[in-house]
C-alpha cells in the first residue's frame, strides 16, 4: 500500500478576489501501517488535505496516487478507493442515521457492492474493534453516549476495511475517558489489521502519546514531517504557527535549564519519570 | 450576596418511551452552589455527569424542578426577572459557528444590546469597549465567516461583554480550537475576570486549563461529588480518574514520581511548582 501525493495545491474561490491557496505545493508518501499526526492551526488546510486523500476534493493542481495510480485518471474507480481509504469526519455522530446500530455501520460495505451477509459480517467485526459489543446492536444509535456514538460512527468506516483511516478530530468534546477509550481503540486497531491512521487532533498531548509520525501544516504548505520527537523539539516555532508542543516537553525543557539531566525527547508522563528519577539515583551512590 | 446562590436544585428531563409512557430522568441531582463576585469558577465533570444542564440553569435557559436559582438575587423561576437574568449572566458555547447571526463583527457584537434597546450611540461605544477587551477591534469589519475558530469564541465572548454582564458562563469554549485559539480563549477569560471583576464559570474537559481558577466543582451523576481549590481537587489524582477525568499532566507526573519513592509535596499544578519542588528535594539529597 502507498498513498503518495505530488505537488498537491488547491484553491478556493479560484479567479475572485477572495482566491486563497488552502494547500499549496504538498508532497507526501503514506505507507503501510503507519501512524501518523497531523496538526495545524484551524484554517492551516488540514480538512482540506485529507479530503484530497481519499478523493473528496479534486486539486487545482498536482496529484494523489494509490498504488502509483493517479485517482482522478481515467478507469480509476474512486467508489472502491474510498473504501480503502476511509475518512472519518468531525462529529461523525451526527451521521448517524439508521433504526439501529447494526443497520447503520452495514451501510458502508453494503454502499460498496456487498452482499447482506458480508456487510453484517464486516460490521460486527468492525464494532467488536471499537468495543462494542452484541447487547447494541438492535439499539437506536440515538439512545447511546456521546462516546459510544462516535465508536460506532467510526464502525461504520472501519466497516469497509480500509487501509487507511482518516480520523479528524475524534476526540473533540469528549472527556478524558472516552477521549482514552477512542484513541485506545483506534491504536489496537491498527496494531491487529496492520492498517495506517492518520490522526488530525489538536491535543498535543494526544499526538505525543499515540502517533509515530507528525506532519505539521501551516498555511497549506507542510513545515515539518518526521518522527514526532524530533518534530516537537522545536518548540518555538510550532507555538510561531499558533500550535504547541506537549506539556512535558515545556517541563522538561524547564527542568534542563535548571540544571537537571533530562535525558532526551521525553513526550508523556510514563517516558518522563525515569530521566527525573535518574537525577535522584545518582545522588544516591 | 453571593452573585449566583444555587439551593439544593433537581433536574428531571421528561420524555416518553415508544409505548408513551412518561419517563423521566435526573440530571441534576441536589446542586447547592455559592458564588461571589469576581469568583473564577471551573465545573469538571465527565460527557453525561450534568455539568451543561448546570450551566444552563445559571442564566434560566432551564429552570429547576426542585430548588432554587438566585442570579444577582433574581429567581430563574421568576419567568419577569429572566430578561435582567440573561443581561446579568451570558453564556458562550462550545461551537462557535452555531453562535454567529450576523455577517459583520461588530454588528455581531452590537446584536445584544441592540435586542434590549439600548440607543445607538451606547451601542457602537459598547461594541468597541467590548471588541478591545477581546482583542478583536482590528477585525471589527470583518465577516465572522472568515475567522478562526478562536476569533469567533472571541467576538461571541465580546457579545456577551456588550450586555455589560455580571457573570459569564463559558460551556467548553475551547473544545474545538487549536492550542493558540484555546489559549486565546482562556486568557480572555482571566483577563475580564482580574480588569472588570467579571465573574466567570468555566465549563471544561481540559484540566490545564483549570489550574488558575479560585475554586473548582466536580460533578457525577447529577451531583457535586467533589469540590475546592484546583490544589485541593486535583490531588485526588484516583478519585478524578475513577470519575472518568484527568488531572493536568504536571499533576500526574508529580504523583508517579511520589508513588516511585520521592517525596514530592501533594498539589502540584504548573510546571514552576514542580521545578521548584524537584529543585528542593534535589538540595535535600546534596546535604
Amino acid at each position: 500500500m502507498e498513498l503518495t501525493t505530488r505537488n498537491l495545491t488547491y484553491e478556493y474561490d479560484s479567479g475572485t478576489s477572495y482566491a486563497k491557496k488552502a494547500i499549496d505545493d504538498i508532497n507526501l508518501v503514506i505507507r503501510e501501517n503507519e501512524f501518523i499526526g497531523l496538526i495545524g492551526h484551524t484554517g492551516s488546510g488540514k480538512s482540506t488535505l485529507i479530503q484530497h486523500l481519499n478523493g473528496l476534493l479534486r486539486a487545482t493542481k498536482g496529484e494523489v496516487y494509490w498504488n502509483g495510480k493517479d485517482i482522478f485518471s481515467d478507469g480509476f474507480d474512486r467508489r472502491e478507493f474510498r473504501g480503502h481509504v476511509g475518512l472519518v469526519f468531525q462529529y461523525p455522530e451526527y451521521q448517524l442515521f439508521e433504526t439501529d446500530v447494526l443497520k447503520d455501520v452495514c451501510f458502508g460495505p453494503k454502499n460498496l457492492g456487498l452482499s447482506e451477509e458480508e456487510a453484517t459480517k464486516l460490521a460486527k467485526e468492525a464494532l467488536s474493534l471499537v468495543g462494542i459489543n452484541e447487547s447494541y446492536y438492535k439499539k437506536s444509535p440515538f439512545d447511546l453516549s456521546g462516546g459510544e456514538k462516535r465508536r460506532v460512527a467510526i464502525a461504520g468506516v472501519l466497516a469497509m476495511r480500509p487501509e487507511v483511516l482518516i480520523l479528524d478530530e475524534p476526540t473533540a468534546g469528549l472527556d478524558p475517558k472516552g477521549r482514552d477509550e477512542i484513541l485506545g481503540s483506534v491504536s489496537t486497531i491498527r496494531k491487529e489489521t496492520g492498517n495506517t491512521v492518520i490522526l488530525v487532533s489538536h491535543s498535543m498531548d494526544d499526538i505525543a502519546e499515540y502517533v509515530e509520525r507528525v506532519i505539521v501544516i501551516n498555511n497549506g504548505r507542510i513545515e515539518y514531517d518526521g518522527d514526532k520527537r524530533e518534530v516537537f523539539q522545536h518548540i518555538d516555532e510550532l507555538e510561531s504557527m499558533g500550535l504547541s508542543a506537549p506539556q512535558m516537553c515545556y517541563l522538561m525543557r524547564d527542568l534542563k535549564e535548571a540544571g537537571f539531566n533530562t535525558g532526551d525527547g521525553a513526550l508523556t508522563v510514563e517516558e518522563a519519570i525515569e530521566p527525573i528519577l535518574d537525577n535522584f539515583r545518582r545522588r544516591n551512590v | 450576596m453571593p452573585i449566583i446562590d444555587v439551593k439544593h436544585i433537581a433536574y428531571d428531563y421528561e420524555n416518553r418511551d415508544e409505548e408513551g409512557r412518561e419517563i423521566s430522568y435526573r440530571a441534576l441531582d441536589d446542586v447547592t452552589m455559592e458564588v461571589q463576585e469576581g469568583d473564577f469558577i471551573a465545573v469538571l465533570g465527565h460527557n453525561g455527569s450534568g455539568k451543561s444542564t448546570f450551566a444552563k440553569h445559571l442564566n434560566a435557559l432551564l429552570v429547576p424542578s426542585e430548588g432554587t436559582v438566585y442570579i444577582c438575587g433574581m429567581d430563574t423561576a421568576d419567568s419577569g426577572s429572566v430578561p435582567d437574568i440573561r443581561e446579568s449572566a451570558g453564556m458562550v458555547f462550545q461551537n462557535p459557528d452555531n453562535q454567529m447571526v450576523a455577517s459583520v463583527v461588530d454588528e455581531e457584537v452590537g446584536f445584544g444590546p441592540e435586542n434590549i434597546g439600548v440607543p445607538t450611540p451606547e451601542i457602537w461605544k459598547r461594541v468597541e469597549v467590548a471588541l478591545e477587551a477581546v482583542g478583536m477591534y482590528a477585525y471589527k469589519d470583518s465577516s465572522p465567516t472568515r475567522l478562526s475558530g478562536g476569533q469567533k469564541q472571541r467576538v461571541a465572548i465580546a457579545g456577551i461583554l456588550a450586555m455589560n454582564p455580571k457573570c459569564i458562563i463559558a460551556d467548553e469554549p475551547t473544545a474545538m480550537l487549536d492550542p493558540k485559539g484555546r489559549a486565546d480563549v482562556i486568557n480572555v477569560l482571566h483577563r475580564l475576570n482580574e480588569d472588570q471583576n467579571v465573574t466567570v464559570i468555566l465549563i471544561t474537559h481540559n484540566m490545564e486549563e483549570v489550574t488558575d481558577a479560585d475554586r473548582v466543582f466536580v460533578m457525577e451523576g447529577g451531583k457535586v461529588v467533589l469540590h475546592g481549590t484546583p490544589e485541593e481537587v486535583f490531588s485526588e489524582v484516583e478519585v478524578m480518574q475513577k470519575l472518568r477525568l484527568d488531572v493536568p499532566e504536571v499533576t500526574k507526573l508529580a504523583f508517579e514520581l511520589k508513588k516511585r519513592g520521592l517525596p514530592v509535596r501533594d498539589g502540584i499544578l504548573t510546571r514552576e511548582e514542580l521545578v521548584k519542588e524537584l529543585k528542593r528535594i534535589h538540595g535535600t539529597y546534596n546535604a
